[in-house]
């Protein structure tokens, strides 16, 4: 019994963090979401106005945006399981060389990332350089910056070692001894790679497009860098409203709608993954 | 961004040798007290004291020109803004953690009625008076409001047009933005009062800030055009404009007069003023009504007004002044590019200064939160 509070009295901090920085303040931008502004002040009330004005005014920036999280979180996740199945598979004593070189790329911050992607992307620069002196193109390539694929390209860079720690883990935790059965008894590296390790490296790959996934839908620092004048995502209008416009009630209705879009999307991408990878 | 010069002074690393129980902890109490009760010094007493400045980077250096924290024991502690309307979130927060702040001029008015700004009592800034007329007169209307100042002019600007001199001809209207030959080498900024203000004197509006309808949806139609057939990107600072102009992917894009020293001598790059004019603004400082530190700030003030921090400000931001003794000083390069000796003629011909949108809705004219969600659909078209 002492034994038990001493224990919930450990994870007492954190709970208390939990509550008071994640919770409450969720709590109160979910209450302010049915609020509305009147001369810029907010005004208490209980209306769904604020939602009905999110699926009017920025439906299309939503699926956009979507569209775009989805598309880097696959790729994310496929390049990140790429290579840790490297990492633990093939790549032998390099491995743990590989792993640091990999990780080693979490130390160069989020926006020198951006900065250095601008500086190969643009027009006079270093790929566009290359591509003209080896004589490959007459004039630089524009839309490689300030275009969708610059937020692809720079995003999945980014994201690629995040979403390569829960996928290791993963791969780490299957065992060799099936594998090397599944082999010895005529198994081709595809069966083995969709029947044994994937099944088993499920809560990775998860853990994985979930990080990709919410980190891209909720981003407006990469789209305004490198987006260009036609790639604002939601996040650009969810600080519209707050910074610019004063709104946290729309900025909040948007910024539930999102979440609550994102977690059906991760709900139907657990369940899918679970239903290709169910055994046979 | 916040900057915190100061340091702690000291660290204390703790280990634990001992089991701490209550009694460790009442005798640690006790010898806290005694040590306290001796009248060790007060670290507070002795720090310097600390002033909020929320604003636009480089409007801080007019402050605090002649190392003036330092010498009166005061400490400056910033929070640069990347958009003017910031400023009013940060008011509505708490105006009284605001010690001063460089408002977009144009929402004075509208933040004095609202009671976010502290009436300036010009008695404590004697340097007021060294103030330009021209830059009073054209103040006086957003700046006052009842007979009280609440902001203090201390340089001003037009968002105007930028080329590279060396490429291209100089634009005369804003419409040289579409040239083909100039398609995906034209950006404009993020500042969607500039834009809108030049896309409807384009359109013909005389006053940009009281548009109807109508006007709004026309010009919007004119700059998703802009945007879908002709823009590099929208830069979403001046800091990245400077190195869209200084790389070469964009020759002529809508900016600041500054933006032209900025980028350097590797490019030829220069302002231009569109026969259609350009948004004119002044900026001023203000106080957070509720200030604790009223007198400090009021200090901060008159020192950017005196010919060190006018001198200072700009020439080291390459912005002009607003002080008669500091337009007669300045380096001929500021001169060469603010041309004091015309200020009627930047006023009048070259920019206007608008007032503010309308708050309230008559049925007619686009209100403020109009104009932001016009640009939000620029943004999204």
């Amino acid at each position: 019994m002492r034994n038990a509070w001493r224990h919930r009295l450990t994870v007492l901090p954190a709970v208390v963090t939990f509550l008071f920085f994640f919770a409450l303040p969720l709590c109160f931008f979910l209450v302010i979401s049915f609020w509305h502004l009147k001369h810029y002040k907010l005004v208490p009330n209980l209306s769904m106005d604020n939602y009905r004005r999110v699926f009017e005014q920025y439906f299309d920036a939503g699926v956009f945006t979507f569209g775009m999280a989805l598309l880097i979180a696959a790729i994310t996740t496929l390049l990140a399981f790429f290579i840790a199945y490297y990492i633990r598979f093939r790549s032998r004593r390099f491995g743990a060389v590989l792993l640091f070189v990999v990780l080693a790329t979490l130390f160069g911050g989020y926006l020198v990332k951006i900065y250095a992607w601008k500086t190969i992307l643009g027009t006079q620069g270093i790929l566009n350089s290359m591509l003209g002196s080896l004589g490959l193109t007459q004039e630089p390539i524009t839309w490689l910056l300030y275009s969708p694929t610059a937020v692809v390209v720079t995003l999945v860079h980014f994201l690629v070692p995040f979403a390569m720690l829960p996928m290791y883990g993963s791969l780490r935790g299957v065992d060799d001894v099936p594998l090397a059965a599944a082999r010895d008894l005529g198994a081709s590296g595809r069966r083995v790679l969709v029947d044994i390790v994937l099944p088993q490296c499920q809560p990775g790959l998860f853990a994985a497009f979930a990080l990709s996934f919410l980190i891209s839908a909720g981003d407006y620092v990469t789209p305004r860098l490198v987006g260009g004048p036609h790639t604002f995502m939601v996040g650009n209008f969810i600080e519209s409203q707050f910074v610019n416009r004063l709104n946290a009630p729309i900025g909040s209705a948007l910024s539930f709608t999102i979440l609550a879009a994102c977690l059906a999307t991760l709900f139907a991408f657990k369940r899918t993954v679970a239903h290709l990878l169910k055994a046979r | 961004m916040k900057q915190a010069d100061s340091k702690p002074t000291q660290i204390l690393r703790t280990r634990s040798y001992t089991e701490v129980d209550r009694r460790t902890v009442m005798k640690g109490m006790a010898a806290a007290g005694a040590v306290a009760a001796m009248g060790l010094p007060s670290q507070k007493a002795e720090a310097a004291r600390a002033l909020s400045y929320v604003g636009w980077e480089g409007y801080d250096t007019f402050l605090q020109a002649g190392d003036f924290p330092a010498k009166n024991d005061l400490d400056l502690q910033k929070t640069y803004i990347s958009t003017a309307d910031e400023i009013i979130t940060k008011l509505r927060l708490d105006a009284s953690q605001v010690d001063l702040c460089t408002p977009y001029f144009i929402h004075d008015d509208f933040l004095a009625k609202e009671k976010l700004l502290q009436p300036i009592d010009l008695s404590k800034i004697p340097n007021f008076e060294k103030i330009h007329p021209t830059i009073i007169s054209y103040t006086e209307g957003n700046m006052s409001e009842g007979g009280a100042w609440y902001s203090v002019p201390m340089t001003y600007g037009s968002i105007c047009m930028m080329y590279n001199a060396d490429r291209i001809p100089q634009p005369t209207s804003w419409t040289d933005m579409l040239k083909d030959e100039y398609k995906g080498k034209v950006a404009i900024t993020n500042d969607y009062p500039g834009n809108l203000f030049a896309w409807a004197r384009v359109a013909g509006v005389e006053q940009p800030n009281r548009m109807t309808h109508a006007e709004l949806d026309h010009v919007v139609k004119a700059l998703i055009k802009l945007k879908k057939d002709h823009l590099r990107t929208i830069a979403s600072s001046y800091g990245e404009l400077i190195n869209l102009l200084a790389s070469g992917e964009v020759v002529i894009s809508q900016g600041w007069e500054p933006v032209s020293v900025w980028v350097g001598d590797k490019v030829n790059i220069k302002p231009a003023y569109p026969k259609e004019k350009s948004m004119g603004f002044i900026e001023g400082y203000s106080i957070g009504h509720g200030s604790g530190n009223v007198d400090d700030a009021h200090a901060f003030i008159n020192n950017a007004l005196s010919m060190e921090g006018q001198l200072a400000g700009g020439q080291g931001n390459s912005m002009p002044v607003v002080t008669g003794e500091a337009m007669a000083k300045i380096s001929d390069g500021n001169k060469a590019l603010y041309n004091y000796d015309a200020l009627d003629d930047y006023f009048q011909v070259k920019t206007d200064v608008v007032p503010m949108y309308a708050l309230e809705a008559d049925g007619k004219h686009a209100t403020w939160d109009d104009y932001q969600e016009a640009w939000e659909r620029v943004l999204k078209g």
